[in-house]
């Protein structure tokens, strides 16, 4: 039972989420109130790592973050080592990988919003920074829920990314999906299923314990 | 109460597809009813003065404040205005109890006022009783108002209602607005029922097709829909 | 020369892809060091005998499973005997043991502008040395040779924390050309393609020090091309294309 790479999975997920949602919430904010005109091409480019396959993305970290461009000479300058086969390296490329994943509930549940009550906050003196606290966010707190969800899950399947720029360094960033490709690449079946099952079940399990959290649908039927 | 000197005088235009809303006018009572009938553009006229909706041309002042001056692109912010803003449909946040929700605009207030004014608005309103409720166990009536006490709670210079009293019955309307009318706040008040606008001490402004056609004192400028209104009842008495 | 090589070969590749009428079509599996070098041979190929190739270029575990799992492919070019050798347990290759085609030549390379510009294997004891790219030693033909050389020269346990793993021997080579590794165990036809060549430099690991890493090659039973995949075979083995691969970093199996 590889621990090591379950803890690193669960980490990576962990982290990759508190980040991302950090990161998510002022900038979709910004989406649902501006009038600016930049507005609709970066939200294509939140939604881009989507389209783009998850190697090809861990490709171009790679080669973005190495030694290569500016932008890594100056990492590696205040760090001592490129980014590539680091954890922060993964967390990087994980919140690359499934920021479309935070902005998407994020914005949907913000827009959600009485558009009536974000009036009335803002005649009653609110400024931007207290409509995000104190009316968005308590008002879109399901979305916030489906938005580290879906974070959290999405990183604890990513693969493609943590193939590309992890190094399969065993307690950094050998995680649970990358040692099931080696286990099938070693032809080591039965360690790759019983690797494979413990994916699902923790996937499965926090999953529903995180739906449970969210409480009943409102139009949820009440047996009497 | 009439002064001669209006503390607020406006002149706007605003398009909105083909509709075209092109208003000046002066409040000097402190009860002016906005008469017409629905697609007049009250509403817009309302959101244009609160600052929700920006005209193409407008200057607005309001006492001291110039809120809008295309001219010189002057447009103050809605919080910044000092207007309160009451809709039907009344706009209290689900997730506050009712003295939360009447406290929102006090937040830069000290505590103690704070708390004072909250009280006061409670004892006038007589929603004491609900103070710790959220809105969605409350009926309708009692939640226009407390939506009514929010937009009081800062002491603006100026009220704006959106027809907020359909939800309520006649005599409970009455009675709100003799409250209101007790209050230092000037009001200017949407209608588009007769009865509801005739009142004494007060002006009217009639809008029609985004144009305005009328505005005085009430009884004067309200006199032809009134005996409109009479001679349908006598007609319909007689048949 | 070269250049003329190049367009000759995209020419035969794209004659192949237009053509429409229905015509035989060779598909191999191949390892993955094989790709630097196999366009011309291909080409040289389907131009002598008429025969379009279709080459899957992958580290030769992936291929194995997927043959096994019956993946349409006529001939495996693996780059050890092992991976052939499962398909052959499994009962789906025709011969009853892997064919040596080639042998392949481990090097280490580091770029141009890395601190490492005498380069020797006594770099690797290099205490300053950030990281090695491999090969996974566990799956990986290139990956095991590395892993033996080290152990055999006394290295492997300084190094063993700074080892960067890659899933198969291109990956290992874009690891260290993109300069995340300083250093990187890499196959002699990668280090020989002309971006490499241009990029840095190389030394070819001591060949006593891993055992020698003898590239077989299978064709698969029952498929469509049994023929065409013989004729391969015996195409890989003649003088002329010995030598070229030879001069691309792919000796001949003795």
């Amino acid at each position: 039972m590889d621990l090591q790479a379950l803890s690193v999975t669960l980490r990576l997920a962990a982290v990759t989420t508190v980040i991302l949602l950090l990161l998510a919430i002022p900038l979709s904010f910004w989406i649902v109130s501006t009038r600016s005109r930049l507005r609709a091409p970066i939200e294509a480019i939140t939604t881009l790592p989507i389209l783009l396959p998850p190697t090809v993305l861990g490709f171009y970290l790679l080669v973005l973050l190495g030694p290569r461009t500016a932008l890594g000479r100056v990492w590696i300058h205040l760090t001592g080592h490129p980014l590539a086969f680091t954890f922060s390296g993964l967390v990087i490329g994980s919140i690359i990988y499934s920021l479309p994943f935070a902005v998407q509930p994020l914005v949907a549940g913000f827009s959600a919003v009485d558009v009536a009550l974000i009036e009335q906050a803002r005649l009653l003196g609110a400024s931007r920074w207290r409509l995000l606290r104190s009316v968005l966010l308590p008002l879109s707190a399901r979305s916030i829920g489906a938005a580290a969800l879906l974070c959290f899950t999405h990183t604890v399947g990513e693969f493609g990314v943590v193939l590309m720029v992890g190094g399969d360094i065993p307690g950094a960033t050998r995680t649970l999906s990358i040692a099931i490709y080696d286990q099938v690449q070693d032809f080591a079946y039965a360690a790759a299923n019983r690797t494979a099952l413990l994916l699902v079940v923790i996937a499965v399990a926090s999953l529903a314990a995180l739906y449970a959290w969210r409480g009943a649908y409102p139009g949820a039927h009440h047996e009497k | 109460m009439r002064s001669d000197t209006p503390f607020l005088e406006a002149k706007l235009e605003h398009r909105r597809g083909s509709f075209i809303l092109r208003a000046q006018f002066v409040l000097r009572s402190h009860w002016t009813v906005l008469f017409g009938a629905s697609g007049a553009g009250k509403t817009t006229l309302l959101r244009i003065v609160a600052g929700l909706t920006q005209p193409a041309t407008g200057s607005i002042r309001l006492g001291q404040n110039q809120l809008v001056d295309t001219t010189h692109k002057i447009s103050l912010p809605p919080g910044q205005r000092r207007i309160g803003f009451v809709i039907q449909q009344a706009a209290l946040f689900p997730h506050l109890t009712a003295r939360e929700n009447l406290g929102f605009g006090l937040h830069e207030w000290p505590r103690i006022a704070r708390e004072t004014r909250i009280e006061e608005l409670l004892r006038l309103f007589d929603i004491e009783a609900m103070a710790g409720r959220k809105p969605r166990q409350l009926s309708g009536g009692e939640r226009q108002r407390i939506a009514l006490a929010q937009a009081l709670a800062p002491r603006p210079d100026l009220l704006l209602l959106d027809e907020p009293f359909n939800a309520l019955d006649a005599q409970s309307r009455v009675a709100i607005i003799e409250k209101l009318r007790s209050t230092a706040v000037p009001v200017l008040y949407v209608s588009h029922d007769i009865a509801d606008a005739w009142q004494i001490n007060a002006d009217a402004i009639v809008l029609e097709n985004g144009r305005i056609v009328s505005q005085g004192e009430t009884r004067a400028v309200l006199a032809p829909q009134r005996d409109q209104i009479l001679a349908q009842l006598g007609a319909n008495a007689k048949a | 020369m070269f250049e003329l090589r190049r367009i000759f070969s995209f020419a035969v590749l794209a004659a192949c892809i237009l053509t429409s009428h229905a015509q035989q079509t060779l598909h191999i599996a191949a390892a993955a060091d094989l790709e630097p070098v196999f366009l011309p041979v291909i080409a040289q190929f389907t131009a002598q005998t008429g025969v379009c190739v279709e080459a899957s270029y992958k580290s030769s575990a992936t291929l194995a499973a997927a043959i096994i799992n019956g993946a349409p492919f006529d001939l495996f070019l693996a780059a050890d005997l092992s991976f052939p050798q499962r398909v052959v347990a499994a009962g789906l290759a025709e011969e009853s043991a892997p064919i040596p085609y080639a042998r392949g030549t481990l090097v280490l390379w580091t770029r141009n502008d890395s601190r490492y510009h005498q380069l020797s294997m006594d770099s690797l004891r290099d205490p300053a040395l950030k990281s090695v790219a491999i090969a996974n030693p566990e799956h990986a033909p290139y990956g095991r040779a590395a892993k033996a050389a080290l152990e055999h020269l006394g290295l492997y346990d300084p190094v063993k924390s700074k080892l960067v793993i890659a899933e198969n021997i291109a990956q290992t080579a874009q690891y260290a050309e993109s300069g995340n590794a300083e250093l990187g165990f890499i196959s002699l036809t990668s280090a020989l393609t002309p971006q490499l060549k241009s990029a840095g430099h190389y030394i070819e690991v001591p060949r006593e020090a891993y055992p020698p890493i003898l590239q077989g090659a299978i064709a698969i039973k029952n498929s469509q091309n049994a023929r065409a995949a013989h004729q391969f075979l015996d195409f890989l083995a003649s003088a002329p294309v010995v030598h070229q691969l030879e001069g691309g970093g792919l000796g001949p199996a003795r």
